[in-house]
């Protein structure tokens, strides 16, 4: 009989499945799940915009359908974001940007909370969604740190770092801090909902197997859903507090 | 976190079969779930974009098909408005034509009147310099016979004329 309940009670934080490459110890698992979600975004993409049909004649046929018109909505949905976050003058040129972290961060999530990855089993650890992991997200957050710099910079040169001293100097402190808060916040946040989300599904499976998690599984598709779009709309919203004028 | 025993019975690759600690169930039901809800909500808003994209595209092509006919009116209009330009410019043409004739005939007409009227002028300014001259030249003759008569009239020469004129009448009666 106990070791019915040794077996139910399989949850782990911190195992992984280390890879060696020059001196480094990788994440193995947590590149396989990456790789996986970059090859169905890649798929998606190839097939949503391999046979493009434009409009014409305003004839139902030509309408756009099926996964050309899903990744058109999408298109549309993340350009919209950048409008709102970045403004009208400087939005288009990130819209890749955000929707590359949104997408990627997004299908993650999902991956991890839709896919059955616990039937394959790892030498150790085991697969799961690749933001379950810290050096995914601090990875996205620390692209957002670069891009918002990159993005400040090159539109207004030197004068980026007048914010620093803005409003005024006795602030430096604090607006330096600010930089250091911004990426930790990201990607704590992202982990940490993750992470949370998988665990608590985790120990209740393991307490009640059927029926009771599947609330749980659902409410954690919700807010991972939602936590993509805050990382993606909170990364805008940091590139267009960079260009903003403060005249 | 609790204990687990598999993890360190791994370090090799396999399948775990056992339904309930792969959780397959659950996913299942969560998996139909999704696509039930989540996919209908999804391809509501596809259909309707799709519509509205629809909607969009015939709204501007109808507006098109309306410019282009207020266009081809337009262009009828002008067409028109050329058309009456064009008559009103002939009608001008033909206007100016007939006034430039009547002219040519008005300032011919008056030439002519005014060449008899020179003519008569002439003609009459003649007769009177004709008349004035005979009238001179019959005082002056007359003036000469006077003076003649008066410086060298004898009886004889007096008698003489008189024969010779009575000689002229009877002459002038006689033819």
């Amino acid at each position: 009989m106990t070791n019915i309940w040794f077996d139910v009670a399989e949850v782990s934080v911190g195992q992984h499945w280390y890879w060696q490459l020059g001196g480094y110890s990788l994440h193995g698992q947590v590149l396989i799940t990456s790789w996986i979600v970059v090859a169905v975004i890649g798929v998606i993409c190839l097939l949503g915009t391999q046979n493009l049909q434009p409009v014409s004649g305003g004839s139902a046929a030509t309408a756009p359908k099926g996964l050309q018109n899903l990744t058109e909505y999408i298109t549309e949905f993340i350009r919209d974001l950048a409008k709102t976050q970045i403004g009208e003058e400087d939005y288009l040129k990130w819209v890749p940007f955000l929707g590359t972290i949104f997408l990627f961060i997004f299908v993650s999530n999902w991956s991890g909370a839709l896919i059955p990855w616990r039937i394959l089993e790892l030498p150790n650890g085991e697969l799961a969604a690749p933001t379950n992991d810290i050096n995914t997200t601090v990875a996205l957050a620390l692209l957002t740190s670069i891009a918002y710099f990159y993005a400040g910079i090159s539109k207004k040169g030197l004068g980026y770092f007048k914010r620093y001293i803005s409003p005024a100097a006795f602030l430096l402190p604090i607006n330096i801090l600010e930089d250091l808060t911004k990426p930790l916040s990201l990607s704590f946040r992202l982990f940490g909902n993750i992470l949370a989300d998988e665990l608590v599904v985790g120990v209740l499976v393991s307490l009640v197997p059927l029926v009771v998690p599947i609330p749980i599984m659902l409410l954690g598709l919700f807010t991972s859903a939602i936590q993509a779009l805050v990382f993606a709309t909170l990364a805008g919203a940091y590139i267009g507090e960079s260009v903003e004028d403060h005249h | 976190m609790l204990l687990s025993t598999s993890f360190l019975l791994a370090g090799h690759f396999g399948f775990n079969t056992n339904l309930l600690e792969t959780n397959v169930l659950n996913l299942a039901v969560v998996l139909a779930i999704v696509l039930t809800y989540v996919g209908d909500a999804l391809r509501g808003l596809l259909a309707n974009r799709k519509q509205s994209i629809l909607t969009n595209f015939r709204e501007a092509d109808q507006r098109a098909t309306e410019a282009q006919n207020k266009l081809r009116e337009a262009q009828l209009e002008l067409e028109q408005a050329q058309a009456k330009a064009q008559k009103i410019r002939e009608q001008a043409n033909v206007t100016i034509e007939q006034e430039k004739k009547q002219f040519i005939r008005q300032t011919q007409e008056d030439i002519k009147r005014l060449g008899t009227l020179q003519q008569e002028t002439l003609k009459f300014e003649q007769q009177k310099a004709q008349n004035e001259l005979a009238e001179k030249l019959v005082k002056l003759a007359l003036q000469q016979v006077r003076e003649k008569l008066n410086q060298r009239l004898t009886s004889s020469i007096h008698s003489a004329v008189n024969n010779f004129q009575i000689v002229l009448f009877t002459n002038s009666k006689a033819s």
